[in-house]
């Protein structure tokens, strides 16, 4: 793979990145509260444990 | 309409549908609200009726979790179901609790009236229970009493007389172990009877307070259009609560009606009569004779085990003596038990590094992947040994009920800064992440005491800077012959440092921007038990997935966008150094321009770099130092543990970057910045305002500011550069 072909290939990994970050940060306005990605955030234990089984976020 | 007659509660019928039990017109499903005090087992037995059918949101206007569920009758007839949050009485002190009591008068617009009760009662605490109770009985709503934890109360040499309560409060009772799936069938079979009966339990209200409540409860039937039950009620309430205005929360009442309270309120001054304390005294003794009828206790059970052992827990001195044992071992456990796994990675993450490099030929993709993604994620995932170590002692201490002895302890401490054991639970959350921590300040009832309770919380060290502090412990105190001792002592040094912030900080708004009076708590110290080690994994596992995902997801994204800033735009020269090229890339720009700024703290920009990305996320700052100095090292071939990095980092003038002054500088650093655009969103949604969050962003990053700048500035005069 040329130097080339590399550097838009990582040119768009980038791209795809900074998409998902956008995308995530704009749908998750306004649900803080539903808690954060951190390991320590609880929320409702038994409601995440059911959201899970139900494949919703 | 007919009034309930002065001088007893006994409930008069409703009107029209509620004669016989039912609720309303047949096709109409009924709606159940859950009530109860607090861990009574509200929340289990609502998720054992509802299962997966329930919605979460929020009620309008306030920052409470509205919880709706619907389950089946025996006759395949729908039926809703309002978890309510958890309170010890219908006068409501906190948001959750004022909620509770608006849903049962029905004062919500959003909310319709629940056509029936559901008390959720603790059997092993009958006569606290049945304070909450009797106040709801007093509404004339079919009602079901839920006597759970029945096995708790046995273990306690507790027995009730089931039937013998049945005919005291004249409602149904039904035993039951929601935890375990017990008494969920007479439950359901209760909730599908159409012909509940109306409580017909009677108290005798004093003497002197009988025509007030008359008074006031025809007041509020002509002027301020109360339902007789509901105007008996909230009559009550009002003179049992000093605050008419919380009483009245978003139903102001009439002109009329507060002027006839007045009125009767002035009386009673006159005559040195407590009319609060007078109608809460009479409930108490109403209730205890319910419980003398109904309740044996088995003198040969002696205290309760949990009471002996409080006497040791919450000792003033052993007390303070156990909880730092119980610290130092957790702390101890992280560095000692995590080692070995923690360098399994490493290793596995340094190889996978040199296998892609052995595989693809030199470029950009090569170095995204390798210095960008696997540096960047490899940097945060090496930490998971500890992290997991930490969240298991957690469970292990939440499941077997210490947690709220800690809050307990700490509630002495708490009452010399201007707050009470009550904050504390928040700000313990909040070791773990601050966000459940600033969401379970809502339990708070001084809308002061909340806000700086939101305010300080985030100073309390939470998981995310977990790998900020290894890093730079493992950077300070470098090699084998240092010993756990001082790497346990730093971390729990830079504990305490936040603790103690937070409690200094709560002490100034408390006498500077949010007087207040410390008010009195009353905390419920749940019995221990022996925690559930398949609990405790479980949770361990969950964060274990949380933390992963977190690593593969944001992080891995933040890495892979702080690398493309790190790498572009290229260098004109093709031969330039590796510094170089960083230096003059978009984030080797930003940085440079932060660091007069930071220079007099002892860092130089690539820091910067690192202090920005973690804005977006602590954890970053680890993947930043990987992606950054990931793209510095000299040998391509292999790829250096990011420690050592670190260590061979260097100034242009040759001086070494990270020293142990500039490690510990940074630790505290992160100790007191507020660096969490999630905290700060969730601050805002908790306080209705930016005003609040960006208060807080200010003096915390301020604080760490000012604090790093003494540190460094000391530290270079005594000599420890």
């Amino acid at each position: 793979m040329s130097a080339d072909v590399q550097r838009w290939f990582a040119l768009g990994v980038v791209a795809v990145a900074v998409a998902w970050l956008v995308w995530r940060w704009w749908s998750r306005r306004g649900r803080e509260h539903e808690g954060c990605d951190c390991p320590g955030a609880r929320g409702n234990p038994d409601l995440a444990k059911i959201k899970k089984r139900l494949g919703r976020k | 309409m007919d009034l309930p007659p002065s001088g007893s509660a006994s409930t008069s019928p409703l009107p029209g549908h509620f004669a016989s039990g039912g609720a309303g017109p047949a096709h109409a499903a009924p709606t159940f609200a859950l009530v109860g005090n607090p861990n009574c087992g509200k929340s289990t037995l609502f998720n054992a009726l509802t299962g997966l059918k329930q919605k979460v949101g929020n009620y309008p206007g306030v920052t409470v979790e509205k919880k709706l569920g619907e389950c089946y009758s025996q006759h395949g007839r729908a039926m809703k179901v309002i978890d309510l949050p958890g309170a010890y009485s219908l006068a409501a002190r906190s948001p959750d609790e004022a909620v509770m009591r608006d849903v049962l008068l029905g004062r919500r617009s959003d909310t319709p009236q629940p056509d029936r009760i559901i008390c959720i009662v603790d059997a092993s605490n009958l006569e606290r229970n049945l304070y909450l109770v009797h106040q709801v009985l007093d509404l004339g709503r079919p009602t079901i009493v839920a006597l759970n934890m029945m096995d708790v109360a046995a273990r306690a040499g507790v027995t009730i007389d089931v039937a013998r309560l049945e005919r005291d409060l004249g409602v149904p009772v039904i035993p039951c172990e929601a935890a375990h799936g017990k008494g969920l069938v007479e439950i359901r079979l209760a909730m599908s009877r159409t012909d509940l009966p109306l409580p017909r339990h009677s108290w005798d209200i004093p003497a002197p307070i009988a025509p007030a409540v008359s008074e006031l409860q025809a007041s509020l039937v002509q002027n301020d259009a109360r339902q007789p039950l509901i105007a008996r009620a909230e009559a009550l309430l009002l003179l049992t609560d000093q605050d008419p205005l919380r009483v009245a929360g978003s139903a102001p009442h009439s002109a009329r009606t507060i002027a006839i309270l007045e009125q009767w309120k002035t009386r009673w001054h006159a005559a040195a009569i407590d009319w609060s304390g007078a109608l809460v005294n009479s409930r108490y003794e109403a209730i205890s004779r319910i419980c003398g009828d109904v309740v044996t206790r088995d003198s040969r059970a002696g205290p309760p085990l949990s009471d002996r052992l409080d006497g040791v827990v919450v000792h003033p001195f052993w007390g303070w003596a156990i909880f730092g044992g119980i610290m130092a071992a957790i702390f101890f456990s992280i560095f000692s038990f995590a080692e070995y796994p923690m360098n399994l990675i490493d290793g596995g993450v340094a190889a996978f590094a040199d296998w892609v490099k052995s595989v693809m030929p030199p470029g950009d993709l090569r170095d995204l992947i390798t210095d960008g993604a696997i540096a960047g994620v490899g940097g945060v995932v090496i930490f998971l040994p500890q992290i997991l170590i930490l969240f298991f002692f957690i469970g292990l201490l939440e499941d077997t009920g210490y947690m709220a002895r800690a809050a307990f302890i700490m509630d002495r401490l708490m009452n010399k800064v201007g707050l009470n054991g009550r904050s504390f639970i928040p700000m313990l959350s909040s070791y773990a992440c601050a966000i459940p921590g600033v969401m379970a300040t809502r339990t708070i009832e001084d809308a002061k005491d909340r806000l700086v309770t939101i305010l300080v919380a985030p100073l309390m060290s939470c998981s995310a800077r977990l790998p900020v502090y290894l890093l730079m412990i493992a950077a300070l105190l470098p090699g084998e012959a240092v010993s756990t001792g001082a790497k346990v002592g730093l971390m729990f040094t830079m504990y305490a440092l936040g603790t103690l912030g937070a409690f200094a900080f709560a002490w100034l708004f408390k006498r500077t921007l949010l007087k207040g009076e410390p008010p009195l708590m009353i905390m419920e110290l749940p019995p221990y038990r022996m925690p559930r080690i398949r609990d405790v994994a479980l949770h361990m596992t969950e964060r274990a997935m949380m933390f992963l995902r977190k690593a593969g997801t944001i992080i891995l994204a933040l890495s892979i966008v702080l690398w493309a800033l790190t790498t572009y735009p290229k260098h004109e020269d093709p031969e330039a150094t590796s510094q170089e090229q960083i230096a003059q890339s978009f984030a080797g720009t930003a940085g440079h321009a932060i660091e007069p700024v930071i220079k007099p703290l002892g860092y130089d920009w690539r820091i910067g770099i690192g202090l920005i990305s973690s804005f977006a996320a602590r954890e970053v700052f680890v993947s930043s130092m990987g992606v950054i100095f990931g793209v510095e090292e000299v040998d391509e071939e292999d790829t250096t543990p990011l420690r050592e990095a670190l260590l061979a980092a260097r100034w242009p003038d040759g001086r070494q970057l990270f020293t142990p002054l500039v490690c510990f500088s940074l630790m505290v650093f992160y100790v007191f910045a507020m660096q969490c655009l999630s905290t700060v969103a969730v601050v805002k949604r908790e306080t209705n305002s930016w005003k609040w969050p960006l208060f807080q962003i200010a003096y915390m990053t301020g604080t760490a500011y000012v604090a790093c700048l003494v540190i460094h500035l000391v530290g270079r005069l005594v000599g420890w550069a």
